[in-house]
């Protein structure tokens, strides 16, 4: 993956405002595209916010989540683990949206037709 | 036409279509629906309402919270403890039934600053109507299979659960550390109002909603959009 592929992302979810590429197991953001140049705390925020998330439990199994949408009533966010590469997550801001759970398919489907390296392998 | 002479055409029908229709309404619907209006209003605004008789009260709102009445109704800076007087006044500018238009307008400068406000729920509560509906995101799951309650409205501890729940009870008590601790930078929305959804592939999913200090938190079945292979099902149901 590549910034690019990040704007291309954000470009085909136009509800997202940023999109960052985050490593969540050693808690850093790789790349990041956003409509304004956002401060690194606040996609170091994300970051985190992707990684502890994506560490929650499931109850009775353990296993961890694939992803997480936080919706509230000025925005949402969006993360998931990009397919092949469960270490790293995609995280996504964008406004109030009727269907946060939507918003997560497009973000899939976009990020689909530009495969992770390794997902591709 | 060119994007100027588009507005300007749409300014001119915006004249001579008038005013938005207005409200109808009995008094109590009335208030649900200013009250309504105060509930989706984010930034800070200054709401018009105009009841049947012509009267006319002003509001200011911001963060989904009345921050002020203006005018002869009051004018201070509005708290939890004026949720009856906030009804009372409102109702009185209400009385009559019939219409009622409600216009946004923008707030005065600094209006809401440092303000707690009340929130539309209180002084619903305070005029002894029902709460309103919940925002979607927010509305009780109809394919939830297990729901349980924790924190601010949380069921009498003393009334027995069944084991599936109580186990759901555990897990959520726990999460809900992890999650409402100060290293997590959302902890805030999720407590005061904020939905997270976590998708646990074939194993189902876990929705939390926070709402001011109560959380109710569900098991839900996989998400049937997502494509991946299903097997196997939810924790309890």
């Amino acid at each position: 993956m590549t910034p690019d592929t990040l704007a291309r992302l954000r470009r085909a979810v136009p509800a997202c405002s940023l999109v960052v590429w985050a490593d969540i197991d050693k808690g850093t953001v790789l790349a990041a595209d956003g409509d304004l140049a956002y401060p690194q705390e606040h996609l170091d925020a994300l970051g985190a916010c992707a990684a502890q998330l994506l560490e929650v439990a499931a109850p009775g199994s353990g296993r961890q989540p694939d992803s997480a949408l936080f919706a509230g009533p000025t925005g949402c966010r969006v993360f998931f683990r990009v397919p092949g590469a469960p270490a790293e997550a995609i995280c996504c801001l964008g406004g109030p949206v009727a269907d946060p759970p939507a918003l997560l398919d497009r973000l899939r489907g976009a990020l689909a037709a530009a495969p992770h390296p390794e997902a591709a392998a | 036409m060119n994007p100027r002479g588009a507005v300007r055409a749409r300014l001119i029908q915006a004249a001579l279509d008038g005013p938005p229709p207005p409200i109808p309404a009995t008094p109590d619907d009335a208030l649900r629906a200013v009250l309504d209006r105060v509930d989706t209003t984010v930034l800070a605004r200054r709401l018009t309402i105009r009841g049947a008789g012509g009267r006319a009260i002003a509001l200011d709102a911001a963060n989904r919270r009345l921050l002020s009445l203006a005018g002869d109704a009051g004018g201070g800076a509005l708290g939890p403890g004026d949720a009856a007087a906030v009804a009372a006044a409102l109702r009185s500018a209400l009385a009559g039934g019939g219409p009622v238009t409600v216009r946004s307008g923008p707030a005065a400068p600094g209006a809401g600053a440092g303000q707690v406000g009340l929130t539309p729920a209180a002084v619903l509560s305070a005029a002894g109507l029902a709460p309103l509906p919940a925002a979607a995101a927010c509305a009780p799951s109809p394919e939830a299979l297990c729901t349980v309650r924790l924190g601010e409205g949380a069921p009498d501890p003393a009334v027995p659960e069944d084991a599936e729940t109580a186990e759901l009870a555990d897990w959520a008590a726990g999460a809900l550390d992890q999650l409402l601790s100060d290293t997590f930078p959302l902890a805030a929305s999720l407590e005061t109002e904020g939905t997270l959804w976590l998708d646990y592939g074939a194993e189902g999913r876990i929705r939390i909603a926070g709402d001011l200090g109560g959380f109710d938190v569900s098991v839900l079945g996989p998400d049937p959009d997502a494509p991946r292979p299903r097997s196997g099902g939810a924790a309890c149901g």
